[in-house]
């Protein structure tokens, strides 16, 4: 009984090395992995029966007179001879694996090939096998609802088909006594040599899987993280910066052999092998590049020919080619080039589907933000550039007085009005203008208050000299001094005093407008710049406006600082970073 | 003890422990612990009561009796089956809508009050303990007889087994134990019968005629008359099995461990069909017993009989088949204990512990503890105990877990879900005078009193082997005397509408305690 088990294993051991090189293969993974189909059953099946019938092979012989013949099982055998095969080894599996249907078509081929090969108890291999495969099937569905049993349920499991197959000899050979020693000798090694090959296999099933599964895990993560952090890249405003933050990040994180960011002419970025001769500003050649810009859709191309790189020894042969769209244009697109066409997986392929999708959604969303941003930024500068009516009504009634006491004055009011108006014009085409064209719209306001509040109103404007390069948004200063007009000055009447100060300090210009009226009432204060206070008439919307604005297109850092001061009126003040805009910016 | 023997034990323990370490990982809550959450379907449920139900002494005892006293060895199978229609048309599915864990939630939700409480877990837990304690010392004698092994040993494995099984996997690593029982001795003794068959070339008239030729009965072995010379035995011996296993806890609180009625008839119907083929399938092995081994060679190896069936399967299929059945008889052996435990742990934790003593205020994590250690306790003291017993007979104890359980628990039970006017007091009444009856009776039988023999040696006072007769009567009108005794504490009848309007149809209208 010893040499049996022990030859019964050694057979084993040879098949279970064959196995083992087989779940190596992409493709047996891939048997694992797929949904269940017909088809694929039937494939499941078919390379189970066969796996079977290798074992059957394998397997020895054993005589009536309990003698053991070694050498494999190719040719039908005598009738005084019992083949003892390990076949039930694979149909168990195929049923544990793939159901009772799975397991019946496996069984039945290893089990008609046993039956074909003869012998004494011919007919209850060739039976247990198919009714082993179906009982596997329906006990893994009865026992587990996980997907590849645990290799000790399997090993209790493997217990019982060649008991099974022990008990089916007894059934259908009942001459003699020769059947009951028989089963005696070998019921042992078969049931210990089969259930431990069972583990084992579902040992080895499960560690594919295992990895297969980590490897997906594996690849989410990886696109989860490349999401997350190409966020701020996306967010960036010019798009040299866009273009070499990702590359970066993408080179980085998914090994790639180089990766590049093009526009719809020329190349971006270029990250990775063959950056010497790939550089950013290279105009698109490659016409898988074209395609890609104008089918809007993926390509993925295995040849170096499709590349078409004017560099010769060129390392990059292979490329997925992302087209990123943004409101249905493809505005850019990402290749991820690789040395060897055999590079390309499917994890890569749909990283890359999935990161085309992600960004180009990303680039929508935030395309509507800043359109949105832009929407109501128009809205409010439509809102400041509508002159208070009673402003230009007293302002006009002002310089009809003037015209006859002091004609110079007048007219220089009148020319200031004008300088107002076109300002104010202006505004409306501008979100940020020159803080010399701000001081000039300041001091033409002041000039008409003044006039206005002769000998009543002190203003008092002072501003460095030099204000060039910076931006500020278009009439940001002048609802402050209204503001401080009308409420700070409300009961002072005389010696009213607004000073409005420009001040420059390590490249920050903080602009205040201080009064010394009667400061806002406590209980607003917190509020003033947060809510528009509709029932505080012009300035409690004025101040709410500046604010907004000011946060919008600047920054939270010149958000506006509203304070009442120790010895009466308040002080109005934000600060803007000199020079922090370009030129072209301003005017579009 | 060979080889193959040492390894199919080795094999069936070692899945059993699979399956306890799987259990123990999911059976972090009471609910688990208890019912499995009520997780299993109706089927495997079924499958778990029949491995609940086939005890070792239905696997060896009935095969042997069989084939030793023919037709009436069969006929003492028939009240095993036909006790489920009573489970399944009286009591099962108002005791699932009823009950949570135990038998005590469901009485007290009519009658909620400690008192009832504390006697349905008395009754539950004695019952268990009095089923438990036979069963381990008939599991002793087999191991020894199987395996060769020594009592004590046998035994001291069978316990810390079914000790192990409860206190880490709880209901569901008793009930898949009980499942896997069930299919193995199911597809075992299915196989063996084919075995038989085969070796009369499947022709059934040799079989019999063989039978005929070695049994000293002759043609009388299909004829009643052998086992029951007194039809008021057979009679009372029939009634005990078919109302008792109504009345047993480890049975009734399988009813909780599905989701709804319908799986719990699914799971009574399932077992039924389970039980029935397999005492049909006991009836070949026992024919093929006689016909194969001969009456003498059986007597010879065992005079009880008990066994038969490895003899039977060592004769057709040598020792690998002796090895297999006996790993089968193994395994039957521990689901059964292991069942008993749990029920008779749920009966003191969930009733004694945690409804009384903690006044149902113990936290999720103080009621898991407990019930471990209850059934670390419980396994410890009926293994000591049979220990003990090892030279006592005990068998009768079997036969009197029965009467008991119908005398008391059953009357109690079905009076509660159906009889109007029932009082608690009634309830208590009659579950004392069931039980002291029930006691009583076996102790002045000639079980105990016996002239050769019993622990009492004079003639017995009511001679008469199986008391269930006069015990289960004593029951009912114990309840029916305290019901009309107690007026007072009636129901009024809108409360026992709600009360069977819940237990008929599983919807609650009352308040507070379910």
């Amino acid at each position: 009984m010893k040499d049996l088990t022990i030859i019964l294993f050694e057979r084993l051991g040879l098949l279970l090395v064959i196995a083992f090189v087989m779940t190596r293969t992409p493709g047996f993974k891939s048997l694992l992995y797929r949904e269940y189909s017909i088809r694929m059953s039937l494939v499941h099946a078919f390379v189970f029966g066969v796996f079977g019938i290798a074992s059957t092979v394998t397997g020895i012989i054993i005589t009536e007179e309990a003698e053991i013949i070694h050498g494999f099982v190719i040719f039908p055998v005598d009738s005084n001879q019992l083949i003892v095969s390990s076949s039930l080894v694979a149909i168990v599996i195929a049923g544990l694996l793939g159901g009772p249907i799975v397991g019946l078509v496996a069984g039945l081929i290893a089990g008609v090939h046993l039956m074909f090969l003869g012998g004494i108890g011919g007919l209850a291999n060739g039976l247990v096998n198919p009714l082993t495969g179906l009982l596997a099937g329906l006990t893994a569905r009865f026992f587990s609802n996980e997907r590849v049993i645990s290799p000790l349920k399997a090993l209790f499991i493997g217990v019982f088909p060649p008991v099974l197959q022990m008990q089916l000899l007894l059934i259908l050979y009942t001459d003699g006594g020769e059947m009951v020693h028989i089963v005696d000798k070998i019921g042992l090694p078969l049931v210990l040599s089969n259930s431990i090959a069972i583990a084992i296999f579902t040992a080895m099933i499960g560690i594919v899987m295992r990895e297969q599964e980590n490897e997906a895990a594996l690849a989410t993560r990886q696109a989860l993280t490349i999401a997350e952090e190409a966020l701020p890249f996306l967010k960036k405003d010019s798009s040299k910066e866009v273009a070499n933050g990702l590359a970066t990040l993408l080179y980085d994180r998914l090994k790639l052999a180089a990766v590049s960011i093009t526009n719809r002419n020329e190349v971006l970025a270029h990250k990775g092998l063959g950056d010497k001769h790939h550089q950013a500003g290279d105009p698109i050649t490659a016409p898988i590049m074209k395609k890609a810009i104008e089918s809007k859709e993926m390509q993925v191309t295995y040849v170096k020919a499709d590349i078409q790189c004017h560099h010769e020894k060129c390392p990059l042969e292979a490329a997925i080619i992302i087209p990123i769209m943004e409101s249905d244009e493809v505005t850019s697109v990402i290749t991820f080039y690789f040395r060897k066409p055999q590079h390309i997986s499917p994890v890569e392929l749909m990283m890359a589907e999935g990161l085309g999708h992600f960004i180009s959604n990303q680039l929508n969303v935030m395309t509507t933000e800043i359109m949105k941003a832009h929407i109501r930024d128009a809205e409010l500068r439509n809102l400041q550039a509508q002159i208070n009516p009673h402003f230009l009504f007293n302002t006009l009634q002002l310089i009809a007085a003037l015209f006859r006491e002091d004609p110079q004055n007048a007219r220089h009011i009148t020319l200031q009005l004008a300088s107002y108006m076109r300002f104010n014009l202006r505004l409306v085409s501008k979100s940020l203008v020159e803080l010399e064209k701000e001081c000039e719209h300041v001091q033409a306001y002041t000039s008409i208050i003044q006039a206005r509040f002769q000998g009543r109103l002190h203003i008092n404007f002072k501003k460095p000299d030099d204000v060039s390069h910076t931006y500020i948004p278009p009439a940001t200063i002048q609802p402050l001094i209204e503001n401080s007009v009308q409420h700070g000055l409300k009961d002072v009447s005389d010696e009213a005093k607004v000073e409005i100060k420009i001040e420059r300090v390590d490249g920050i210009i903080t602009v205040s407008v201080r009064d010394n009226g009667c400061g806002f009432p406590t209980h607003i204060l917190p509020l003033v710049s947060h809510k528009p206070l509709v029932d505080n008439q012009n300035g409690g919307i004025g101040l709410y406006n500046v604010n907004q604005r000011l946060i919008r297109l600047i920054g939270e850092s010149a958000r506006l600082h509203i304070c009442n001061l120790p010895n009466g009126g308040s002080e109005v003040s934000f600060s803007i970073p000199i020079s922090n805009y370009t030129r072209s910016e301003v005017v579009g | 003890m060979n080889l193959t023997y040492f390894l199919f034990f080795i094999c069936i323990i070692v899945c059993t422990l699979i399956i306890t370490y799987w259990a123990a990982k999911r059976s972090n809550t009471t609910n688990r612990f208890y019912v499995a959450s009520g997780s299993l379907t109706g089927f495997q449920n079924g499958m778990a009561i029949a491995g609940d139900f086939i005890s070792a002494a239905s696997f060896l005892g009935i095969v042997g009796m069989i084939a030793i006293n023919g037709y009436d060895g069969f006929l003492y199978s028939i009240g095993f089956l036909v006790s489920y229609l009573v489970v399944l048309y009286l009591v099962a599915e108002p005791v699932h809508r009823l009950g949570k864990y135990s038998l005590g939630d469901v009485i007290c939700s009519r009658f909620p009050s400690n008192k009832m409480r504390w006697i349905m877990a008395f009754g539950a837990f004695a019952i268990s303990i009095l089923y438990m304690i036979p069963q381990l010392v008939a599991s002793g004698f087999l191991l020894r007889l199987l395996l060769n092994i020594d009592y004590s040993i046998s035994v001291i494995i069978i316990g810390g087994l079914m000790t192990i099984y409860v206190v880490f996997g709880g209901m569901v690593a008793t009930s898949w134990v009980q499942i896997v029982k069930t299919v193995v001795l199911m597809s075992g003794t299915f196989l063996l019968s084919l075995i038989v068959f085969s070796n009369f070339n499947w022709n059934v008239p040799s079989l019999v005629e063989r039978v005929k030729e070695l049994t000293p009965l002759g043609d009388a072995f299909f004829l009643p008359g052998h086992l029951f010379g007194n039809p008021i035995e057979f009679f009372s011996l029939q009634l005990a099995l078919v109302l008792g296993t109504a009345g047993l806890p480890h049975i009734l609180m399988r009813l909780f461990t599905v989701r709804n009625t319908l799986e719990v008839r699914r799971s009574l119907i399932s077992s039924t069909w389970i039980i029935g083929l397999f005492y049909l399938m006991t009836l070949v092995l026992g024919l093929g017993t006689v016909a194969l081994l001969g009456y003498q060679t059986l007597i010879a190896n065992d005079p009880t009989g008990n066994l038969a069936a490895p003899l039977l399967a060592k004769e057709v299929g040598g020792d690998f088949l002796l090895a297999f059945v006996s790993a089968i008889a193994f395994t039957t052996i521990v689901a059964v204990v292991a069942g008993l435990v749990i029920s008779a742990t749920t009966a003191f934790s969930h009733d004694i512990f945690h409804h009384i003593l903690k006044r149902g205020k113990s936290t999720e994590k103080e009621q898991l503890r407990a019930a471990r250690w209850t059934a670390l306790g419980i396994g410890l003291i009926s293994t000591l105990f049979a220990l003990r017993l090892e030279t006592i007979n005990v068998t009768f104890l079997v036969s009197m877990t029965f009467i008991v359980a119908a005398a008391s628990n059953f009357p109690i039970l079905v009076l509660t879900i159906y009889w109007k006017r029932f009082t608690q007091m009634g309830a208590i009444t009659g579950m004392v005078s069931g039980l002291v009856a029930s006691l009583l009776l076996v102790i002045l039988g000639p079980h105990i009193m016996n002239p050769d023999g019993g622990w009492i040696a004079r003639e017995a006072i009511i001679p008469i082997q199986n008391p269930g007769i006069i015990a289960i009567p004593i029951g009912f009108l114990g309840a029916y005397l305290g019901t009309i005794f107690s007026k007072k504490q009636r129901q009024s009848n809108e409360e026992f509408k709600r009360f069977f309007i819940q237990s008929q149809t599983g919807i609650a209208s009352r308040r507070g305690e379910p």
